[in-house]
């Protein structure tokens, strides 16, 4: 049986109103502490949604899944084929890359279940402010290697 | 009230469309298996790496076999099993992109 809006993923909407209890999420806050109920599977709670929806959100975790996937591989190729002359830019290249695959990794699947809960409640999708961190990580991430190339191309 | 099938879309079905991107993930999983045992060897770390690039490959394995199936619909019939092994593919798969950037993470420290 759907718990439905305003039980497990509607709050945010009775912020600042008669509700004594703290706002789930905060301006800016990407992702909200869980309540207890919350905290069961998202097959155990709510209705089943359209297959098609279903589908979409896993083929999302899949893709979140495979950039993470693809981040690693670029760390790990960068620690071992990267070749510089300054110390540590290796590392200061291959690193970023590496934590953040893995922190996408963990996030993909959290992202997956908090999609489903959402959807089978009939609740709004929640927000997530990882993309972003993704794309300045990696602009960051090229910058720096940039920089690096340039400066061993005028040492060379 | 038991779900019908999934409607046909334009393009192909989403069912289709969800198989083949779990077999783009267990390719994915199988290059950084690749790319793991390669620099882990350049390292001279070559029992971890290629430990690690088994472990991988095994995972690769699961991931591509049951979710292929799970998108073929074999599993529908029973819905709360099919949600509890979706669950348990999606953790498998998670679990082995966290565990590459650890193994990566250890690689590139001692490369």
């Amino acid at each position: 049986v759907s718990e439905g809006p305003g039980h497990a993923g509607g709050r945010d909407e009775k912020a600042g109103g008669d509700d004594p209890r703290p706002p789930d999420r905060l301006p800016g806050q990407a992702i909200r502490r869980r309540r207890p109920e919350e905290r069961r599977g998202p097959g155990e709670v709510g209705e089943e949604p359209d297959p098609r929806f279903t589908f979409a959100n896993e083929r999302t975790f899949l893709a979140w899944n495979r950039t993470a996937l693809a981040l690693v591989a670029a760390g790990a190729a960068a620690a071992a084929f990267l070749k510089s002359n300054l110390s540590g830019a290796r590392l200061l290249v291959a690193l970023p890359l590496i934590v953040l695959g893995a922190f996408v990794g963990l996030h993909s699947f959290q992202r997956w279940e908090a999609n489903e809960r959402a959807m089978r409640q009939g609740d709004p999708l929640p927000y997530s402010g990882v993309p972003r961190l993704l794309a300045v990580t990696i602009v960051v991430v090229a910058a720096i290697t940039a920089v690096f190339a340039v400066i061993d191309l005028v040492k060379d | 009230v038991a779900p019908g099938p999934t409607p046909e879309a334009p393009g192909g079905g989403p069912a289709e469309r969800t198989a083949l991107a779990w077999g783009r993930s267990s390719l994915a999983i199988v290059a950084i298996a690749a790319t793991i045992t390669k620099s882990g060897l350049e390292a001279h770390e070559s029992v971890v790496a290629v430990a690690a690039g088994v472990l991988l490959l095994g995972a690769a394995g699961v991931v591509s076999w049951t979710g292929a199936r799970m998108s073929a619909g074999r599993l529908a019939a029973d819905r709360e099993g099919s949600q509890q092994a979706r669950r348990s593919v999606l953790a498998v798969l998670t679990a082995a992109s966290v565990f590459s950037a650890c193994v990566a993470f250890v690689i590139a420290l001692l490369a």
